[in-house]
Formats: structure tokens, C-alpha cells, sequence
């Protein structure tokens, strides 16, 4: 495997703040045109983008596709990123996510179908070749996120599943459920207001950096 | 989008907030939201915490490691948007004297095998284009019947226009109303703004609806056209037939007085829909 393996156990071994820190100086060396940065970036985060990808459209082929795109777009939007709106992580796992939300939604067009993904099974088999650092590391992280999710009410949970892992617009989740747009509205506020609750003191500090 | 953004206040954005980290708002609302974000500071601090909300979720899922061949494929696309111009591709005589040289052969040697391969390559690509040239005559003649059919539609919504017209023209008690688009469905149905016109008839007691650029849907689902009462109630009344041009037309009777109805609504819901509607609103008037 090419790059720093330093690089990618770096999120079990140095403090938050200090890595949002390093992904700033290495995106605005990315906005410089240097591809070493993101190299490093990409070997820090591609995992995450990938595993998200590959959970919620359930293809090797189009995951892999997915990442590739989230970070060529960092590669051509480094320059448009606003530190006021958030830390490099969260704005990576934006453009991720978003990119997977348009193949959901296109695949929906195309096949007039909605997916809709198992609220129970949002934890499934996990994969033991992953790098192992990483994977102590966000293991220890998602299952803390993973308690606090299954702690929420079922209609909160569901919710979140069918927004997040689904993609589903609002209106398509209030049709899924059979519930009003209000409802759906305020189910989504009350689920993430409770989730940031149920996560605890310890790892709120991870959500607040 | 200006329009929306000005529209687009903070209490707005702290209530869209949540949909917004779920990534659940549609695409015209996330393009509102950013732009909004991006000149106020304050809002910006709220989506800064959320966006940590994100990547702890993203982290929820198995840990997998994308294979190699994604970096590779990643920056060989970068190589490519980053590369220079090629080098012009040398001249024939250049070539030929090169391949003489490297295989020590005469002139007239080389410019002979250099035939022979044109020869080969000429009689290959000829044999390929030719499947290819029957896919394509394939494909015209597929377009020209879908030509021939819009021709058709174009004639016969023409034809239901000149009624509407007539209607219009000498009958005294008919209103026409106008039709708008739901503009969070627009991007969703990734088509042009639809809009329309309703004509209502007082003495005959119909409705007659023209719409037009609807995309057309996929068999289990159809344009519903429902009568809102006064008290909300949602009466689902025809179907809107649109054709290949994107024309929709639907007849509607009213077997209640007009009074009691204050808007029609046109959605987009699963074919065999219940009694209430539960699909995407893509066009509404109000009567």
C-alpha cells in the first residue's frame, strides 16, 4: 500500500483539534495544486467516505466511484472551502455524503423505486481488513454513536436512518412513514438534539471538536 | 435563487437545520441553504456543530479500505485535467523512416509493410463499422418513430388548444385560472418548471386543465388531479394523460357547486393511490 501508514493511524494518536488543524494547512496546500496533501488527506478519510459509499449503496463499484469523486472534487473545490462552516472532516463527509444522496436519488429516477434501507441493520458484519488503527479507533467512536442512536425513541430512529443511511427527502420519508411533512420536521429535530444527549459529556467532545 | 436566499432568514435556517446535517432537503433548498450560510455568521457556527454530527454518524457504518486501484484511478484523472497539451504526432515519412531503421529494412521494404498493416487495420475497422453502422441505423429509425410521435401529439394538443379557445371565446361563464409549480418538486423531477391553465365552465360544470412541460412517469405512477374543499378535504377526481411533448390534459366534472371548492392540486403518486393524496405536489391553482 502506497503513502504513510503514520498517516492513517494519525486520528488514533493525536488530539482532534490538532488534526482539524492539520486538515486545514494540508487542504490549502491542495488549493496550491500540491497532490502530496492529498495524498495524506486521502489517506486519512477515504476509508470513511468509501465505507459510508459502500453501506448505503450496497455496490463495490459505484463506493468506489463515489470516493474517487469526493476527492477529485476536493482536488478542484480546495480553494472554495470556508473554515467558518466547519472543520475539513465534516465538509469532506458533505460533499461525500450529498454525492452519495444523488446516486440514491438517481437510481430512485431511473428505477421508480425507493430504497429503503433496513432501520435495523444500520451496524452490519463489520470488516476485519481495515486498517487496524483506523479501525480500533472508529470502532470505539461508532459504537458510542451507535449506542446513543438505538437509545432514541424508534419513530426518532428511524427518522435518521431513513434521512441519513436512506437518503430520503423529507416528504419521501413522511410518505414512507404515512406521517404529516410537520411530523417528519420535527422528528428529525428532536432525534438529533437527542442523540447529541444520549452521546454524553465524554463524546460530545468529539462531535464539538 | 437570489429571490429565496433573501427570503431564506435565520429562524428559517435553524429550522432547516437538521434536515439539512440528514442531508433529506431536496436540491433547490441545500443550493438556498449553503448560499445562506456562507454570509452569516452566525448560522455558520450552528452548521459547524452539526457537521461534526455528520462525521460521527458516517463513522456508525462497518470500516472498509477502498482498493487500491480507487487512488490510482483518482490521480490518473487529476493527471489528465492537469496535463499539458500532446506533442503533434510525427509525420508519415518520419514514421516510415523509423521503422526501416529499427528493423533494417529498405525503403521499399518499409513503405510495403506499412500498406500490408494499413491493409489489415483498414479491413478490421471496416468490418467493425459495419455492425456499428446497422446499431445506428437502428437508432434512427427508433428516433424518427419517436419524432413521428410527437409530430402526432403536437397535432392533437394543438387541436385540444383551438377547443380550449373556442370554449373560452363563446362562452360567457368560463374563468380560466392559473396553474404554478411546486418549485421544491422542479429539481426532484430534474425537468423544466411545468405550468398551466385551468378553464372552468360555470354552465356545463367542468374543468378542463392544459399543462404543460411534465415529464413523463413510469407506469406505476400517474398525475393525480384532486378538488380541495373549502375545509381541506381532498377529492381525487381524473388522471392527467401528458403526451411524448410533455403536454398534460385532463376533464374534470363537478357534480358540487364550484363555491365549495378553493384550489386544484395535481400530483405525482403511485398509480393504484388511496383516497388521500400522499405524492410529491407538482402543480397547484387556486380556483
Amino acid at each position: 500500500m502506497r503513502g504513510n501508514a503514520k498517516d492513517s493511524s494519525v486520528s488514533s494518536t493525536k488530539d482532534e483539534a490538532q488534526i482539524a488543524l492539520e486538515d486545514e494547512k494540508l487542504l490549502r496546500l491542495i488549493a496550491n495544486g500540491d497532490r502530496s496533501a492529498l495524498e495524506v488527506l486521502y489517506e486519512r478519510y477515504a476509508g470513511g467516505i468509501y465505507s459510508l459509499a459502500h453501506h448505503m449503496l450496497q455496490e463495490r463499484g459505484a463506493a468506489e466511484e463515489v470516493t474517487q469523486d469526493t476527492f477529485f472534487n476536493v482536488w478542484r473545490r480546495a480553494s472554495t472551502y470556508n473554515v467558518r462552516r466547519g472543520k475539513v472532516a465534516g465538509w469532506l463527509y458533505s460533499i461525500g455524503h450529498h454525492r452519495i444522496i444523488d446516486e440514491l436519488r438517481k437510481r430512485r429516477r431511473q428505477e421508480s423505486m425507493i430504497y429503503v434501507p433496513d432501520v435495523e441493520a444500520v451496524h452490519t458484519q463489520e470488516d476485519e481488513s481495515a486498517d487496524p488503527n483506523v479501525y480500533a479507533e472508529q470502532r470505539m467512536q461508532g459504537s458510542r454513536v451507535r449506542e446513543a442512536l438505538e437509545a432514541l425513541r424508534p419513530e426518532l430512529k428511524s427518522v435518521v436512518v431513513l434521512a441519513y443511511f436512506g437518503g430520503l427527502t423529507q416528504s419521501e420519508i413522511a410518505k414512507k412513514l404515512n406521517q404529516p411533512l410537520g411530523t417528519v420536521k420535527t422528528r428529525t429535530r428532536l432525534a438529533l438534539k437527542a442523540l447529541r444527549e444520549n452521546l454524553g459529556p465524554q463524546a460530545r467532545k468529539w462531535l464539538d471538536g | 435563487m437570489v429571490g429565496r436566499l433573501m427570503m431564506m432568514n435565520c429562524t428559517k435556517i435553524e429550522q432547516m437545520l437538521p434536515a439539512y446535517t440528514l442531508g433529506s432537503l431536496v436540491e433547490s433548498e441545500t443550493a438556498a441553504f449553503t448560499e445562506h450560510i456562507d454570509g452569516c455568521a452566525s448560522c455558520a457556527v450552528k452548521v459547524r456543530e452539526a457537521g461534526d454530527t455528520l462525521v460521527n454518524l458516517a463513522r456508525m457504518v462497518p470500516q472498509k479500505r477502498p482498493s487500491e486501484r480507487v487512488r490510482d484511478r483518482l490521480f490518473a484523472r487529476i493527471d489528465q485535467v492537469d496535463q499539458p497539451e500532446t506533442e503533434p504526432t510525427r509525420p508519415w515519412t518520419d514514421f516510415v523512416r523509423s521503422l526501416g531503421r529499427q528493423l533494417a529494412l529498405s525503403p521499399g521494404t518499409s513503405i510495403a509493410v506499412v500498406f500490408l498493416v494499413a491493409a489489415v487495420i483498414v479491413g478490421y475497422w471496416t468490418s467493425r463499422n459495419l455492425h456499428d453502422l446497422q446499431d445506428l441505423r437502428g437508432d434512427i429509425e427508433q428516433r424518427m418513430e419517436s419524432v413521428a410521435q410527437q409530430q402526432q401529439d403536437l397535432r392533437e394538443g394543438l387541436e385540444q388548444q383551438h377547443r380550449l379557445f373556442e370554449t373560452i371565446a363563446t362562452d360567457p361563464n368560463v374563468t380560466v385560472k392559473r396553474l404554478s409549480a411546486n418549485l421544491p418538486t422542479v429539481p426532484l423531477l430534474g425537468h423544466e418548471s411545468p405550468s398551466g391553465v385551468i378553464v372552468i365552465s360555470a354552465k356545463e360544470s367542468t374543468v378542463t386543465i392544459a399543462a404543460m412541460h411534465l415529464p413523463q412517469l413510469p407506469q406505476d405512477q400517474a398525475y393525480h388531479v384532486w378538488l380541495i374543499k373549502h375545509g381541506g378535504q381532498e377529492i381525487r377526481t381524473a388522471t392527467l394523460t401528458v403526451d411524448s411533448t410533455g403536454a398534460g390534459h385532463a376533464e374534470v366534472a363537478i357534480d358540487a357547486p364550484l363555491e365549495e371548492f378553493r384550489a386544484i392540486l395535481i400530483t405525482i403518486d403511485d398509480a393504484t393511490a388511496g383516497p388521500g393524496s400522499v405524492g410529491y405536489s407538482a402543480l397547484r391553482g387556486d380556483l
